[in-house]
């Protein structure tokens, strides 16, 4: 099990338990942590979120992302990780 | 014939222009026309990217078994069986539209070689979708013609086709008296149409946007009808052509929300910028025009009855939903209530080949296989004590 600490998205700051196995954009869905987002398939960058500490497995993606930004429709955590909206 | 690229500057058209010009200065639109076909330096890596993403999602309708469809079909109730023709015919015009239209309509005022690439791809692939949808229909009524003929008696679907092609051919007429005629009045069939290149840049705009909500709203909302059947096991063969087209329209609706974004954002004609500035009114209208439109279209497809699964309201707060997620995409504020998704099963179907799945799970459905990284970083680190 991951823990997910979600750091201020939307003004929610709180912990999710996950096995890992479905994607973050799906993962805060499921806790009623609704963050934007398109095509659900890495092209689009919409659900773009800064990875503010642990890791991720992330799809190829089309969008080019900076150190530390993630696409939560194509990323599931491997560690425990924070996230937080981008700038 | 005379055209006017976005510096105002004056300048014979051709389909191979002799002007060298630095293909990284250009705007998406509206400057020199693209003359070599280069992708070695690109101004928006993105268009690239999309184009060989589609390539790599190919498919051919003649892949997918729809025979189980035909007794589906047949043991429907009559107006499951005009939901399902209605959605479909539905699909059918959109598609018609999308497998034409960007190339008529952006073709000859493109100015990047990345982004015309993207658009030939982008147009071609409708055109698979529209030859899947005669596979379909061959496939579950003995006579296919009538079903197709339908589509134009259908007062209903031509209101959707009248909708959905008039910010097209207004852009189109005023491209062609633009690039035949320059800019000024010309009187084309007894009637005077003022061509000026800031207008027409709008009518580019609104019709991006026409086209984004054409793909982004309408065609999900077509999507959800598709799958609703595919839920309760029957239409299956349609569903799975249906999910390839998603997988597509996905793509295809990216491409229009990057170049809206970047025009609005600035980073392209600085024309773009201040037209979405001016357009910001006129934009929020055309949402609330087309989503009307969708939610009569969803009370003429539920007229004979609704089906398990999905009725004309769950369908139109599908519709509230989805809207609510394209405008925020796009940057825009949102003008239904925040809801959440009332059909949460979509997603299964539209999720293609994500993260949940192990991947001996699934079927690949991606052309490319075996891509390899041919690299060598740090984390290769079993390489690092290697000596020869």
């Amino acid at each position: 099990m991951f823990k997910i600490d979600v750091d201020n998205i939307y003004g929610k700051t709180e912990s999710l338990y996950v096995y890992g196995e479905q994607s973050i954009l799906t993962e805060l869905e499921d806790h009623n942590l609704f963050i934007n987002y398109s095509c659900r398939q890495g092209h689009c960058g919409t659900c773009i979120l800064k990875l503010l500490s642990g890791e991720v497995r992330h799809q190829e993606t089309l969008v080019p992302l900076s150190k530390g930004e993630i696409l939560a429709c194509s990323s599931v955590p491997i560690t425990d990780i924070t996230i937080t909206l981008r700038d | 014939m005379a055209s006017v690229n976005y510096r105002g500057i004056y300048m014979s058209f051709s389909i191979f222009s002799k002007k060298i010009s630095n293909t990284l200065t250009q705007p998406m639109f509206f400057g020199d026309t693209v003359n070599v076909a280069r992708f070695d330096k690109q101004k928006f890596e993105i268009f690239e990217k999309l184009t060989e993403k589609q390539l790599s999602f190919f498919w051919r309708p003649e892949e997918i078994d729809v025979s189980k469809d035909k007794m589906d079909f047949a043991k429907l109730l009559p107006n499951e069986k005009h939901i399902f023709l209605s959605n479909l015919q539905y699909q059918i015009l959109l598609d018609s539209v999308q497998g034409r239209s960007p190339n008529i309509a952006l073709l000859p005022i493109v100015s990047l070689p990345e982004l015309e690439n993207w658009i030939e791809t982008w147009s071609f692939s409708e055109t698979i979708h529209s030859r899947s949808y005669t596979h379909i229909i061959r496939a579950i009524v003995n006579e296919p013609g009538a079903v197709f003929d339908d589509i134009m008696k259908t007062e209903e679907i031509l209101e959707r086709a009248e909708s959905v092609s008039k910010h097209y051919d207004d852009l189109i007429l005023h491209t062609q008296a633009f690039l035949v005629h320059g800019e000024g009045k010309h009187k084309i069939d007894n009637e005077i149409i003022e061509v000026n290149l800031y207008n027409l840049k709008k009518k580019l705009y609104m019709t991006l946007f026409s086209v984004n909500i054409l793909e982004a709203i309408r065609f999900y909302v077509s999507f959800a009808c598709s799958f609703a059947f595919a839920e309760r096991k029957v239409m299956e063969g349609n569903a799975k052509i249906i999910k390839l087209i998603a997988r597509d329209e996905a793509l295809h609706l990216t491409s229009t929300q990057h170049m809206l974004n970047l025009m609005r954002d600035g980073k392209d004609d600085p024309d773009m910028a201040k037209i979405a500035i001016e357009c910001e009114d006129e934009v929020i209208d055309m949402f609330k025009d087309a989503t009307q439109q969708e939610k009569d279209w969803a009370d003429y497809l539920f007229s004979d009855g609704s089906m398990i699964g999905l009725n004309a309201d769950i369908l139109k707060q599908y519709l509230e939903y989805i809207t609510n997620v394209r405008m925020k995409a796009l940057n825009l504020k949102p003008f239904f209530d925040e809801c959440s998704n009332p059909l949460p099963w979509i997603n299964h179907w539209l999720d293609s080949d994500n993260v949940q799945v192990a991947p001996q799970e699934t079927e690949i459905t991606s052309y490319l296989v075996s891509a390899i990284d041919n690299s060598l970083e740090e984390s290769d680190s079993d390489f690092g004590d290697f000596r020869l």
